[in-house]
């Protein structure tokens, strides 16, 4: 599994994460860039302050049945994801396509890659770099939930992002 | 004696003197330097912020338009395939002897005058074209092409007789006569220039061509077929076959 | 597996009777055929039988009986006698008394005990022309197997058709979160694992003679197609390239593959030539493709392509040209899977919120739904044409099931649930 990290709910792990890259590239700039520690760090501050905000699931963006555009609501959620990429260009993330269980095995694993591929395509336009972004899809073969509903149907038609390597 | 001890001794006092006022000076400057630096820095940092929100904005714009076009486009050439898919059905459907004309400028086949008391024994063109059809999925290609033929000769200005000429072609490829197979695409190319089956008619002729080993005939064959469907799956698979090309 | 073949050969060469069966019985053309209408009579024993001999010879008969029922190419009858001499005097058939059931033919099985061992002579017995036009001795200890090869050998002997009695059904089995290849007899016994690479394997695909099954698999964490040689029991990657590597189909001449890739973009379909490792792409479409299946000759592919805005059947030339759309009915229409017989393309449609196995005419006309109960999924036909495997949660579990091509007669063939994606094998022809 490499250094993979789940990021299933709630995006705990990837604050967790992103705060130690954080960390790391400000003392790295502490030795290269600023000399006075006290004066710069106001600064920082709009990105460390929105974190908490990031957390809404960062991690998992839904979509509509059979559908592989990226919905309204999805947006401020891919806005906040690009804007974290872009502040920490030596994360990679790998988009993983899922599908409900409803739709057939080969449909399906098309259906999950073009998921991904929408994401990653808005990624993109937000200013991530592609070669930072692989996708990959499961089809219905990896639920979220194992339920046969709607509202576990919801929850399975997604894109996870998963951290590959820092 | 005593005096001019005093007055040694009072010296460094006189001058410690004139050295703090300087230093005060220079402390002075350098607070001042060091506030307007800090104001400085701290308008940067806004600045700054303001330029990250400014380029947020700038990306989320680029984002959502876009992806909006990328929709939009979508839906737009789905509905185009649609209309494409409803157009090609409803020939197939507009049997038997299908209004659709053979393109004005291209030559119309003769074709022969029914024979009083004919009609009755003509068979049904739906099943004719389809049983040559299955002839053509099942490998039966002598039987398809004569099937296709005679529906030809009873039906030629049925809408399906481009499709009849073409399945002609691909009956003879199948079986690798590629001279024969160039023919009758050919006239697909030239009896029905504008119907359905002409860009992939152009795109097999190239093929026919490429396999007699006349490439520049194929290339040819390629380019026509780009310049004149540059819409078609035909014309992108051409220019695979173009590159291709030694 | 070898040793399995060549014993089963040295019995019937042992047995077969002087009935010459290389002519064709009955030369009946597929379009017109009419079932035989035929009498299994009740087991003639001879001397003294052990009610365990009985038993074996009835479970011979009864596989015997089965196959030939859902061969289609036969109508059974049932004997209105359990009296193994009801229709028999002295030992020779009544005739009037069968015909008057409707029956065409018999099928007596004969239990005859010699001093070495016991076996059982099949034979096939026209009402019409009075004589046997089949015959066949064989031993109690046959495996089931062997059985479906005999009906085979008669199948081929009346109408000069290929059987399906022998063939083999190739699935992924669910196995907690992991699927693994499974093969079984083409009606559910004897199941044999394939697999155990404890991840998730889709997609069964047979290549034409049968040696080998491709499919997809995620040992990597991502789509990818092996191809598992069943005789070198040797795995072989056949496409990892990045994105998704997904719906193998193995043309009908062997040397090519028909391939699912989104290496440049989007799911397209791609040709990929086994020999020369090339790979030539076919659609060209900002839409998915996917899920390419063979026409019988070779000549054309049918295919999933969601370009008009919802997932619909398209068919194309091999070479990418002359691309059609076949369904417009309801707006998903997937797993396109087109007849050995060249003449109907089964896919799975989803009507009233669940997904049906249906087929039309390749000519577009002839649409019929299939199945009507639970979820129905993955048609994959038998390589005579007239008949359907597909998987079905209709009683709870995910089951592979078995029908006619027209709908009838649908039955499950296992019972353990998480069967899914059933691959119906070529004819095995010894």
């Amino acid at each position: 599994m490499k250094r993979t990290i789940y990021l299933i709910s709630g995006a705990l792990t990837i604050s967790l994460a992103l705060a130690g890259c954080a960390k790391k590239q400000t003392t790295k700039q502490e030795e290269i860039l600023q000399p006075d520690v006290t004066a710069v760090k106001p600064v920082t501050p709009p990105i460390e302050e929105k974190k908490p905000e990031v957390k809404i699931d960062f991690s998992i963006v839904y979509f509509g049945f059979d559908s592989y555009s990226i919905e309204e609501a999805s947006i401020p959620l891919l806005t906040e994801a690009a804007r974290l990429l872009r502040s920490y260009p030596q994360v990679a993330v790998r988009l993983e396509g899922h599908c409900d269980e409803r739709g057939t095995t080969e449909y399906n694993l098309a259906l999950g890659e073009k998921r991904s591929a929408a994401v990653r395509d808005y990624l993109v336009n937000l200013g991530v770099e592609r070669s930072r972004l692989a996708t990959v899809s499961f089809g219905k073969e990896k639920p979220a939930d194992p339920g046969h509903n709607e509202i576990s149907w919801a929850k399975n038609r997604r894109v996870e992002f998963i951290i590959e390597k820092k | 004696m005593k005096k001019s001890i005093l007055f040694i001794l009072c010296l460094p006092l006189l001058a410690g003197c004139g050295v703090k006022r300087e230093y005060v000076r220079m402390r002075d400057q350098l607070d001042y330097l060091e506030t307007s630096q800090k104001k400085m820095e701290t308008q940067l940092a806004r600045m700054d912020s303001l330029l990250r929100v400014q380029t947020d904005i700038t990306y989320q714009l680029n984002a959502e338009m876009r992806t909006r076009w990328g929709s939009l486009n979508e839906r737009m050439m789905s509905m185009d395939q649609q209309y494409e898919d409803q157009q090609s059905r409803a020939m197939v459907q507009a049997l038997p002897l299908g209004s659709s004309k053979p393109d004005s400028k291209a030559i119309v086949p003769p074709v022969p005058p029914d024979k009083p008391g004919d009609n009755g024994s003509k068979p049904d063109p739906k099943q004719l074209y389809d049983t040559a059809y299955l002839d053509i999925t099942r490998g039966n290609y002598d039987l398809a092409i004569s099937g296709f033929r005679e529906f030809l000769k009873l039906y030629p200005s049925s809408s399906l007789a481009d499709n009849s000429q073409y399945w002609i072609g691909e009956g003879y490829y199948a079986q690798k006569k590629y001279t024969e197979a160039l023919a009758e695409f050919e006239k697909v190319i030239s009896l029905y220039s504008n119907q359905d089956k002409a860009a992939a008619a152009y795109y097999k002729s190239g093929l026919c061509q490429k396999e007699l080993g006349n490439k520049t005939a194929a290339r040819e064959n390629w380019q026509a077929l780009i310049k004149k469907f540059p819409r078609s799956p035909e014309a992108k698979l051409a220019q695979d076959r173009i590159k291709e090309l030694p | 597996m070898k040793n399995f073949f060549l014993l089963s050969l040295a019995h019937i060469f042992l047995f077969s009777l002087a009935i010459a069966q290389t002519d064709v019985y009955l030369k009946l053309s597929t379009s017109e055929r009419r079932p035989i209408e035929l009498v299994v009579t009740p087991i003639q024993p001879q001397g003294k039988i052990t009610q365990e001999k009985m038993a074996k010879v009835k479970d011979i008969v009864d596989i015997l009986s089965d196959d030939l029922a859902f061969s289609l190419y036969f109508q059974l009858i049932e004997s209105p006698d359990s009296d193994p001499g009801y229709g028999f005097k002295k030992g020779q058939v009544l005739a009037g008394s069968w015909q008057l059931l409707g029956a065409k033919m018999l099928l007596i099985p004969e239990l005859r005990s010699d001093k070495k061992q016991d076996h059982l002579k099949v034979r096939i017995y026209d009402l019409g022309v009075g004589r046997d036009i089949f015959a066949k001795e064989i031993f109690l200890d046959y495996s089931r197997g062997q059985v479906h090869r005999i009906c085979d050998e008669i199948i081929k002997a009346l109408t000069g058709e290929n059987g399906v009695a022998s063939t083999r059904i190739a699935f992924c089995q669910k196995n907690g979160q992991n699927k693994e290849l499974a093969v079984l007899e083409y009606d559910g016994h004897n199941l044999q694992k394939l697999t155990a690479l404890n991840t998730i394997t889709l997609s069964p695909d047979w290549s034409p003679d049968g040696s080998k099954l491709a499919f997809i698999s995620f040992q990597r964490n991502r789509t990818e197609i092996y191809s598992l040689d069943m005789k070198a029991w040797k795995l072989q990657a056949v496409s990892q390239v990045e994105g998704l590597n997904t719906s193998p189909a193995w043309s009908p001449d062997g040397k090519k593959m028909a391939l699912t890739l989104s290496k440049d973009g989007n799911a397209e379909i791609y040709l990929y030539t086994l020999d020369s490792r090339s790979l030539q792409r076919l659609t060209n479409s900002w839409a998915i493709d996917c899920s390419p299946g063979w026409s019988p000759n070779g000549r054309e592919l049918v295919f999933t392509s969601d370009r008009p805005g919802s997932p619909q059947i398209y068919l194309m030339d091999a070479d990418g040209s002359n691309i059609r759309r076949l369904t417009y009915q309801g707006n998903y229409n997937t797993s396109p899977v087109w007849s050995p017989k060249g003449d109907k393309i089964a896919f799975v449609s989803r009507i009233n919120g669940l997904f049906q196995i249906c087929a039309m005419n390749v000519t577009g006309d002839g649409y019929t739904q299939l199945t009507y109960e639970g979820d129905n999924e993955d048609p994959s036909w038998s390589p005579d044409g007239l008949h359907l495997a597909f998987s079905s949660n209709r009683t709870g579990s995910n089951q592979l099931w078995l029908m006619h091509w027209d709908g009838s007669n649908q039955k499950a063939v296992t019972n353990l649930g998480g069967a899914l994606m059933p691959a119906w094998s070529p004819f095995i022809i010894p």
